[in-house]
């Protein structure tokens, strides 16, 4: 009797054989579940001991979203820089990841400014329009975006901010010339590019592109200085980018 | 510099170096170069740069190593587009391991491009 009331209540997730953190896990999807469920059954948020009215918090949210996120990008510039061809299918995918943060952007600026105008009165508000107005309140994505948008699971603060470097990752790109480094989240659409590569490469070789695939390296370096168009320095690799050199992959 | 330095010369293009991804379910062990548990109360782990290098792929040699998915969120699933690619799953990368790979698929270890916060 002792030692069956020795025994845990709750099973650690050990015996199962997963992870300690599974629990974490667990737990925090219990709690979202239920914010989540919480959420539901409020209709309107109330701000209590805070003067300013949702509509207010919403307009200047609004506002400061609009003011952050740059235009949209000028494609017809960029194809003159970055032109389509054959033997480098990086630049079609630039050229294709621009369009569809053009359509982002665009979607985005126009809706909250309908929002705004609608908060001041001066058109009807939609359901549409109040949909976009609840999300912005409790900070969540209006589902709207999610339509034209990359999937992201981010609150609206961080899909903010996530987007405004992705923009910055492609301005970058325009302005300095392809990436030495390529921050793989920042794509819209990553199959796209991976099969830029693999065309380079096929191409490249004369070889068919479906006998090409990818041999992968995990490094524990660290960029520490990458703005040299063709030079890469890390803390313990150095990457030199010569277009005499062999190719051969022995890490 | 440690002993660990190395110069490696490539053509762009030919060498790629990836940066951004994440590891749920395991983590990058730095010293051993492999896969391994992931730390109590970590949950992600952010991978260091990856190289990837295309190649032909009857000429890979294969080692060790777990086929790691990698996901665009944590939410692991996604709708077919009309291109025929998954609207979340990006592709598979290989990580080298000394376990068993069915060890890894029971853990769920997957890679993300980018966390829910």
């Amino acid at each position: 009797m002792k030692y069956i009331n020795n025994l845990p209540s709750n099973q650690k997730p050990e015996v199962y054989g997963l992870h300690d953190n599974a629990d974490i896990t667990k737990d925090n999807n219990e709690s979202m579940q239920l914010l989540a469920g919480v959420l539901l059954t409020q209709t309107q948020i109330i701000t209590s001991g805070n003067e300013d009215n949702i509509e207010t918090i919403v307009k200047n949210l609004t506002s400061e979203i609009l003011f952050k996120i740059p235009e949209q990008f000028n494609i017809e510039a960029v194809s003159e820089i970055y032109p389509v061809d054959y033997k480098n299918s990086m630049n079609t995918v630039l050229k294709q990841e621009l369009i569809r943060f053009n359509n982002l952007i665009k979607l985005i600026k126009d809706s909250l400014t309908t929002l705004q105008k609608a908060i001041k009165g001066q058109i009807v508000i939609s359901t549409l329009l109040e949909q976009i107005f609840t999300s912005i309140s409790i900070g969540k994505v209006p589902i709207i975006w999610s339509t034209k948008s990359y999937p992201s699971l981010k609150p609206l603060g961080s899909y903010i901010n996530d987007l405004l470097n992705r923009i910055n990752f492609f301005q970058d790109w325009i302005d300095n010339n392809v990436p030495n480094v390529y921050w793989i989240s920042g794509f819209f659409f990553t199959q796209s590019f991976l099969t830029g590569i693999l065309q380079n490469y096929a191409r490249h070789h004369k070889i068919p592109i479906d006998l090409v695939g990818f041999e992968f390296k995990i490094c524990d370096f660290f960029e520490t200085t990458v703005k040299s168009p063709h030079l890469s320095v890390f803390i313990r690799v150095i990457i030199i980018f010569n277009e005499q050199k062999n190719e051969n992959f022995n890490l | 510099m440690n002993k660990k330095t190395k110069i490696l010369i490539y053509k762009k293009f030919i060498l790629n170096i990836f940066q951004g991804l994440f590891l749920e379910g395991a983590r990058w062990n730095e010293q051993m170069e492999k896969l391994d548990e992931s730390k109590f109360k970590v949950m992600f782990d952010e991978l260091p740069i990856i190289l990837v290098k295309p190649g032909i792929k009857a000429n890979f040699k294969p080692s060790p190593s777990y086929l790691c998915p990698v996901y665009k969120t944590s939410a692991r699933r996604g709708e077919l587009t009309t291109t025929g690619h998954s609207s979340n799953f990006v592709m598979f990368i290989t990580i080298p391991s000394d376990i068993d790979e069915s060890h890894w698929i029971i853990r769920g270890v997957a890679s993300l491009t980018q966390l829910d916060d």
